[in-house]
């Protein structure tokens, strides 16, 4: 749908874009308009389609910063008094493009705006106000201070941060801040403008903090590694925590348990060493009874010896004997119990061994592991390939390792793995996205900030010449005043005035600077028929230079008003459209017709005409090719050399060319007019083209030929027409038996060119060059019926051949008689212009023309 | 009246002349035909010309009759540096004398006397067939001025007193009067 934009110097681009608002409510629209760009106007227009003539908004570009986020695709925006336009078109190229032409337009549109001012300025200084010591001052002001931390990576960072908000991802948050720091980093060096308002050598360089993409991407995935590793750990200490639970439950389970940690065999082992300890003890207490016991039983037996109580003896004897059994019984159960638990030591022991050795093994494990993820790191992030060929190599595992717990962690590690490598590649892209994107605003700002600083001068030059005219107008005003005082007490002495005086104060008020610009010719070279002629009488010169003031004050004000600029803006919108889009053509609506009938503004007549006249020579310049203008053979005829006027040669080009060019016609006298018209705003090939579709395109057959026979028919259908239109006029004209056609005949011809001044005809051409030779009827009327009124009062065919003479002096602008022409007068149909014009024509052949 | 001739001869510039009293190295070729009028005293009458300067290109001949047909007077020029101008002259007056109005005044009138050095038809010659056809004739200048007022002067004189003159006598008229080399005979 987008068509490829014209490449080359000119900045001219055009496609269907979409424009995104973001209501108050927070609703986001998303239409698709019709952008087009020129490098002739500083303002970027969007059209509802392609071959819209009238606009639906504008953005000045003069003024205006463009950035854009690398993350939104083929999204940018215009930020242009303190309103914010986000575009998006469908690929990032596509958006480079646009950045590229909007930046373009604004460069061209304030370097024009400078070299206008600086021209304004050289004016400026022919006043004889100006002091040129002022000027020198003001121009060693201060430097500008440099710009601390620009607003658009203000504006970036906080959109990163609100976008931060919304992303629940960890890692992404861990990118973002990442990003900020970078971001930060930039903002603080210095480095877009030294204190003098230059470049820094730096400022285009890559920030220390990011000198390379590598570092950053080292940097990053550090990070990153962190994240797995925690993970790693967290794993661990669940384990752990779960195995503790087991020992508690049962000692010997320590064994099925997998990869035990160092701490919980150490613990075990302090635990059955005490309780070893606790056995032995008892074993000892128990030897020490026993000792006690046989000691008790000598001394028992001693005093039963010495006694000789036999039955008590015995009795006791047996006692004791019981008790020494019993207590060898509990000895050996001790004894028994001693070796069971240092057989259970024994293996405890062991356990700890196998412990041990497993942690040791696991320990080698996670370091390759970890050398391995490092490695992956680094090498996923140049090859993502190769990130697939690591996961094949063999990692020796843990020995204890069980295969669920494997299973499980090469689960996690590969995800792990896999959302690296994505997002390295997707980091990546980002900070070569955030590196354009850092170059570019750099760009931006150094450009933003030369169109301030132009501006500044700019204001500087108006704020002096501001200060000139004030004083310029004080001084008249003074001068005002004296003559002033000079009238009301002329009897006074000393304040009357010599003669001579009040004539200086005359010419001096002549040549204020704004007299200076004009010269006695005006932008057309048109000479200035208002010049005052020699008089003598200060009244006349007076009344002279105040109607001349008026009328600057007037053309001043119409400059200024709303309906001024909206004509121009629409003008602006339509050309702008006009030139990108080549398939829009001219003649298509009526949107055009309308507009065309306000008149062309002066700037933009040349582009308007031009497009017209490639509407109607479109088939003959392509059938006829390219160089078709240039090969003309006829040599210019030395013996007219009228070196006068510059565009003489030009205008003789065109007419030989033409006369070639159509040997029906040739040349008529006539046709000189308006191929001069078109030199004044078209080049030789298209004036000679202007001349080729007025002949053969816009006026009907048979108007320059030979015999004028067209133009003979014209002036009968014109007749015909004042009869219709303007009855009486009509019949008062047949009355004293005046022939309209002595007049109107050059009308035709020559578009008027001949009786009104060129401020009105030229206006007229437009709306001839788009609808042709009915136009002249609908002026020629309007004309006739303006001047109706005059010519009814007129009593004799001298007199009325006298007010029709002088027709155009009834006509004042442009905008009345077009409102006689296409609003009065109508209906207007062509149809019976065309039936009447055939009809005469065929009478004028029949009776031999 | 009506002034009649090839292009570029020079009758715009004459009732330039005589009208306003300018002239304009590069005056602009006619379209159609110009209008102009200009008041004149003589002794017994004041005579108000409505003028009619022609175009001279050849394919504007057809459009000629238009303005010659109420005519009372007409001046032929021609250009004594361009013999084929002078042929055409001739056929002009041939035009005249079988078309337009019987009493018609023609005064043959050789522009361009100026340039004397590059002349190519002849003063007798000139005067010849003006003699022969009964023309006032006279050799002017419009870049000079020199005769140009005469030749009109000389038609009014020879015009008969009609309705159309008689009518038009009112108040005095500025009259233009560029210094004049020879026989100057009006408004005394």
């Amino acid at each position: 749908m987008i068509s490829p934009p014209a490449e080359g110097s000119n900045s001219t681009i055009c496609g269907y874009l979409h424009r995104i608002e973001i209501r108050s409510i927070g609703l986001i629209t998303r239409r698709r308009y019709w952008f087009a760009l020129c490098d002739s106007t500083p303002f970027l227009y969007w059209f509802k389609e392609s071959d819209d003539v009238k606009c639906i908004g504008r953005v000045s570009l003069s003024g205006a910063a463009f950035t854009y986020d690398p993350k939104e695709k083929g999204r940018f925006e215009i930020h242009a008094s303190n309103d914010v336009m986000i575009l998006e078109c469908s690929s990032d190229k596509q958006r480079n493009e646009w950045m590229k032409a909007l930046q373009n337009t604004r460069k061209r549109s304030w370097h024009t705006t400078t070299t206008k001012s600086s021209s304004d300025s050289t004016l400026e200084n022919i006043s004889s106000l100006t002091r040129p010591s002022s000027s020198l001052s003001t121009i060693s002001s201060p430097p500008i201070p440099p710009p601390r931390s620009p607003k658009v990576i203000r504006k970036d960072e906080q959109k990163i941060e609100e976008s931060i908000g919304d992303s629940e991802n960890e890692p992404k948050k861990d990118e973002e801040e990442i990003e900020i720091e970078i971001e930060s980093g930039v903002a603080q060096t210095e480095w877009y403008l030294n204190p003098n308002g230059q470049l820094n050598e730096r400022s285009l360089q890559m920030p220390k903090v990011i000198q390379s993409p590598e570092l950053v991407i080292k940097k990053l995935a550090d990070e990153k590694i962190e994240a797995p590793f925690r993970a790693i750990k967290r794993n661990l200490s669940s384990w752990r925590g779960s195995k503790q639970s087991t020992t508690v439950d049962e000692q010997n389970t320590s064994r099925k348990s997998t990869i035990s940690g160092e701490l919980t065999a150490e613990e075990k082992c302090i635990e059955l060493s005490d309780k070893v300890g606790s056995l032995e003890e008892v074993v000892e207490s128990l030897r020490s009874a026993l000792l006690l016991s046989q000691r008790q039983n000598e001394t028992l037996t001693k005093i039963d010896e010495m006694a000789g109580k036999n039955e008590e003896m015995r009795e006791y004897l047996l006692e004791k004997e019981r008790q020494m059994t019993e207590l060898h019984i509990s000895n050996s159960l001790n004894a028994r119990k001693c070796g069971d638990l240092e057989e259970q030591n024994a293996k405890l022991e062991d356990t700890i061994s196998d412990l041990q050795q497993s942690l040791e093994a696991f320990r080698e494990s996670l370091r390759t592991k970890e050398e391995l993820i490092l490695k992956m790191c680094e090498e996923n992030g140049e090859d993502i390939n190769n990130g697939t060929l690591l996961s094949d190599i063999e990692v020796p595992e843990g020995i204890l390792v069980d295969v669920s717990s494997l299973d499980c962690e090469e689960a996690t590690r590969k995800v792990l793995e896999e959302e690296n490598v994505k997002d390295i590649g997707e980091l990546q892209d980002l900070v070569e996205g955030y590196r354009g994107q850092n170059q570019f605003l750099n760009a931006e700002i150094v450009e933003l900030h030369n169109i301030v600083k132009s501006l500044e001068d700019r204001e500087k030059m108006l704020v002096r010449k501001n200060f000139d005219l004030e004083a310029c107008y004080y001084q008249l005003k003074s001068r005002y005043l004296m003559v002033l005082n000079h009238f009301k007490s002329p009897q006074k002495p000393g304040k009357i005035m010599e003669p001579g005086v009040l004539r200086e104060l005359l010419d001096e008020s002549a040549t204020t600077p704004r007299q200076n610009q004009q010269n006695l010719t005006d932008q057309l070279g048109f000479y200035k028929r208002d010049s005052l002629c020699d008089t003598d009488d200060l009244l006349d010169t007076a009344t002279f230079y105040m109607k001349k003031a008026d009328d600057i004050v007037e053309a001043t004000k119409l400059e200024q008003s709303e309906e001024y600029m909206k004509w121009l803006q629409s003008w602006d919108s339509f050309l702008v459209n006009n030139t990108v889009n080549r398939q829009l053509t001219i003649m298509t609506s009526s949107d055009m017709k309308t507009m065309i009938r306000t008149g062309v503004p002066p700037a933009y007549r040349g582009r308007v005409w031009k497009s017209i006249i490639n509407h109607w020579t479109k088939d003959k310049q392509l059938e006829l090719g390219n160089g078709y203008y240039s090969t003309r053979t006829l040599p210019t005829n030395k013996l007219f050399d009228e070196p006068n006027s510059a565009n003489i040669e030009k205008l003789r080009n065109v007419l030989y060319a033409f006369r070639y060019h159509n040997q029906h016609v040739g040349y008529c006298q006539g046709l000189n007019r308006l191929a001069a018209i078109a030199l004044l705003y078209l080049d030789e090939q298209d004036s000679f083209w202007f001349l080729v579709s007025c002949v053969e395109n816009l006026q009907p057959e048979g108007y320059y030929t030979s015999s004028l026979i067209g133009a003979v028919a014209d002036q009968k259908v014109l007749r015909d027409l004042v009869a219709e239109k303007l009855p009486k006029l009509a019949a008062h004209l047949r009355c004293l038996e005046v022939d309209l056609s002595l007049f109107a005949l050059s009308w035709f011809l020559t578009v008027f060119v001949d009786i009104l001044p060129h401020s009105i005809y030229l206006t007229i051409f437009d709306t001839f060059l788009y609808e042709g030779n009915k136009v002249l009827f609908r002026f020629a009327l309007a004309l006739l019926k303006i001047c109706e009124p005059h010519v009814l009062q007129c009593k004799t065919i001298g007199t009325v051949h006298q007010c029709l003479s002088k027709a155009q002096e009834h006509i004042t602008d442009f905008k009345s008689l077009a409102q006689v022409a296409f609003n009065e007068l109508n209906p207007f149909p062509q149809k019976s212009i065309e039936t009447k014009r055939q009809m005469y024509l065929t009478q004028l052949n029949d009776t031999g023309h | 009246m009506v002034l009649l001739g090839e292009s570029a001869v020079g009758k715009s510039s004459l009732v330039l002349r005589f009208v306003k009293g300018q002239f304009h190295e590069y005056q602009e070729s006619t379209i159609g035909a110009a209008f102009l009028t200009q008041t004149v005293c003589l002794e017994e009458a004041t005579v108000k010309f409505e003028i009619w300067d022609t175009a001279g290109q050849e394919r504007y001949h057809s459009l000629a009759p238009m303005y010659y047909r109420g005519s009372q007077a007409a001046i032929v020029v021609y250009d004594i540096t361009n013999q084929e101008s002078f042929q055409k002259a001739k056929n002009w007056v041939k035009e005249l004398q079988r078309q337009a109005s019987p009493n018609i005044v023609i005064a043959l009138a050789g522009n361009k006397a100026d340039m004397a050095n590059k002349r190519v038809v002849e003063y007798e010659e000139a005067n010849a067939y003006a003699e022969e056809n009964a023309l006032l004739f006279m050799e002017t200048s419009a870049k000079t001025s020199m005769n140009v007022n005469d030749v009109f002067m000389a038609i009014a004189k020879k015009l008969p007193v009609g309705p159309t003159q008689g009518q038009d006598s009112q108040g005095t008229v500025d009259m233009n009067q560029p210094q004049q080399q020879s026989k100057g005979s009006c408004c005394k």
